[in-house]
């Protein structure tokens, strides 16, 4: 029961007491109207839209009323019980009304919300005294998903109360990791309102943490909750700096916004543009004033290192690519990042040697799915086991149109990849899209995460992701999209 | 091998034109179309062979255009 219910509970049994005819004081009467004029004022300016405020005014009003008339009833008044019955039964009938309008034109019908996503077996009830403590109520959020159809989906419920006591909520419920999974503000995705929404003549300024100025135009970063790991990663120090080798067209590794995470590597130049463009969505240095944002705070969590396996004309050989990862893993390499590939029936053994010597050699390995929008089955070395495949999502978190669907590897993944702004060679910027965008996404956070624990396997951390990751429409054919915040907050829970 | 197809425009990984077959393939040039050729939609006769690399545009069989005219 939240204050506004008390207060109209009050004010209602106040009146009841009034006008019960026994102990009649005016105080009684005012006191009674005060209060609800309060309660019904509060409700009105809650800051709900229509709907979430009719709904729970006229619950309140309702269960008020009844509650008086049980009251006036018990006092022998049955007259003016009847009609506080009545009037209650009213009131709730409108709340009832309120309810169905709502579904019906498909408006939330509470004001806000947390998702709450228990383990396969576990059971709301086991949660549910935490609930209880906050005043807050559940329900199931998908309940057309069963438990064999999906043992994430199934177990999500959202979980409704007063927003003010959300943190302490969330913080409460996180404390309970033996039964639930993830809990997390289910909050209106708005990533990138378009500018012809604006009025006309005005501005939408909107604080960030960073201080990049082209970090507003990074639709992706918000997508994967950057701005929160940024928050997160901000007062935290990395156990060492991980090294993301990027296996492209070479790096300009004197470009103005990563040349001070860029590591001692055989490819320091770029002619074509494809590879810079990787690097800096992997690990341009955050936080220092110059152009966009990526994971990599202030530079200090992932240091680039470019590998040129493909020439000016983005073409490569097996064999340059798969020196190139050799190269790359013998130089110490913690995440290998390929936005490259080819179909074949079967993937070429070269490849998969190398890629296997890297994954002895304790690299993590992500590979770009592909964007001839089909299976990825056959398309390598995506499909090479122990290879993380990174497929593209759009800003409405779709597949990209043009994206591979990748629900037969082992090892799906999806992150941004349609309109990302990144570096190109000699100090500029433009945005690109392709998997091959999603791919140093998720190498940069594979980065961020070895650079908190160098001891996490390339296994361990494919789970880390997949499990955090944030599902969504087309999840069964992309994977989930990964979440940098909660990917970081479960790698800093098991240090 | 000898293909009909359309020439289609891509506008991922920075852009670039591919040969859409009438047999249902994509294809994939790696040293690009010439110039006359860089036209949306134009019907055209190609002759290619297999170019055995990869390639960071991932989309299409990756080939070599021997000779190509228009439809």
């Amino acid at each position: 029961m939240d204050f506004i219910t008390l207060l109209t509970v009050i004010a209602f049994l106040l009146i009841a007491v009034d006008v019960s005819g026994r102990d009649r004081n005016p105080l009684v009467m005012l006191a009674g109207m005060t209060l609800l004029g309060i309660a019904l004022l509060s409700r009105l300016f809650s800051g709900g839209g229509f709907f979430e405020t009719i709904i729970p005014l006229f619950t309140d009003v309702g269960l008020s009323l009844l509650l008086a008339a049980a009251w006036l009833a018990v006092r022998k008044t049955r007259a003016k019980s009847g009609s506080f019955f009545l009037l209650g039964l009213a009131s709730l009938g409108v709340a009832g009304l309120g309810y169905v309008g709502a579904r019906l034109l498909g408006a939330p019908a509470a004001q806000a919300s947390l998702l709450l996503e228990l383990g396969p077996d576990d059971r709301i009830e086991e949660v549910a005294p935490v609930l209880a403590r906050y005043g807050a109520r559940y329900e199931r959020a998908f309940p057309t998903v069963s438990l064999e159809a999906d043992e994430d989906l199934a177990q999500v419920y959202l979980v409704y109360g007063d927003p003010a006591s959300f943190e302490a909520l969330t913080a409460a419920l996180r404390q309970d990791a033996e039964n639930v999974d993830d809990v997390a503000l289910n909050r209106t995705v708005a990533l990138y309102p378009p500018v012809a929404s604006s009025p006309a003549g005005a501005t939408v300024e909107r604080r960030f943490l960073e201080n990049d100025p082209l970090v507003a135009e990074q639709w992706g970063l918000e997508a994967i909750r950057g701005h929160e790991a940024h928050a997160l990663l901000r007062p935290m120090q990395p156990a060492r700096k991980a090294v993301v080798a990027i296996i492209d067209t070479g790096v300009d590794g004197r470009h103005e916004d990563v040349r001070s995470a860029f590591g001692k590597s055989p490819g320091n130049r770029d002619a074509n543009g494809h590879g810079t463009h990787c690097a800096g969505i992997a690990g341009a240095v955050t936080n220092n004033g110059v152009g966009v944002a990526s994971l990599n705070w202030e530079g200090r969590f992932v240091e680039v290192t470019g590998y040129p396996a493909l020439g000016a004309g983005g073409a490569g050989t097996l064999e340059s690519i798969a020196q190139a990862v050799i190269d790359a893993a013998n130089d110490g390499a913690d995440v290998i990042s390929m936005s490259l590939g080819d179909v074949a029936p079967t993937p070429p053994r070269v490849l998969v040697e190398a890629v296997g010597f890297a994954l002895r050699k304790g690299a993590i390995v992500a590979a770009s799915a592909g964007n001839a929008d089909e299976d990825a089955a056959t398309h390598f070395p995506s499909n090479i086991e122990g290879v993380i495949a990174v497929a593209a999502v759009d800003q409405q978190l779709k597949k990209a149109r043009f994206s591979n669907t990748i629900a037969s590897l082992t090892r799906p993944l999806a992150a941004p990849g349609v309109d990302i702004l990144s570096l190109t060679p000699n100090d500029t910027y433009r945005t690109m899209s392709g998997t091959s965008m999603a791919t140093p996404a998720v190498a940069g956070l594979l980065g961020v995460l070895r650079a908190l624990n160098p001891a996490l396997t390339a296994e361990e951390a494919y789970e880390i992701l997949h499990e955090t990751g944030t599902s969504v429409e087309d999840s069964d054919r992309v994977g989930r999209v990964v979440n940098a915040e909660a990917a970081i907050e479960a790698v800093r829970a098991a240090l | 091998m000898k293909i009909t197809g359309t020439i289609v425009y891509q506008d991922i990984e920075g852009g670039f034109w591919g040969l859409a077959g009438d047999d249902g393939r994509k294809y994939l040039p790696v040293e690009g179309l010439p110039a006359a050729f860089q036209v949306e939609g134009r019907r055209v006769e190609a002759d290619l062979e297999p170019a055995d690399v990869l390639s960071f545009r991932m989309w299409g069989r990756a080939v070599r255009v021997v000779a190509i005219k228009p439809l």
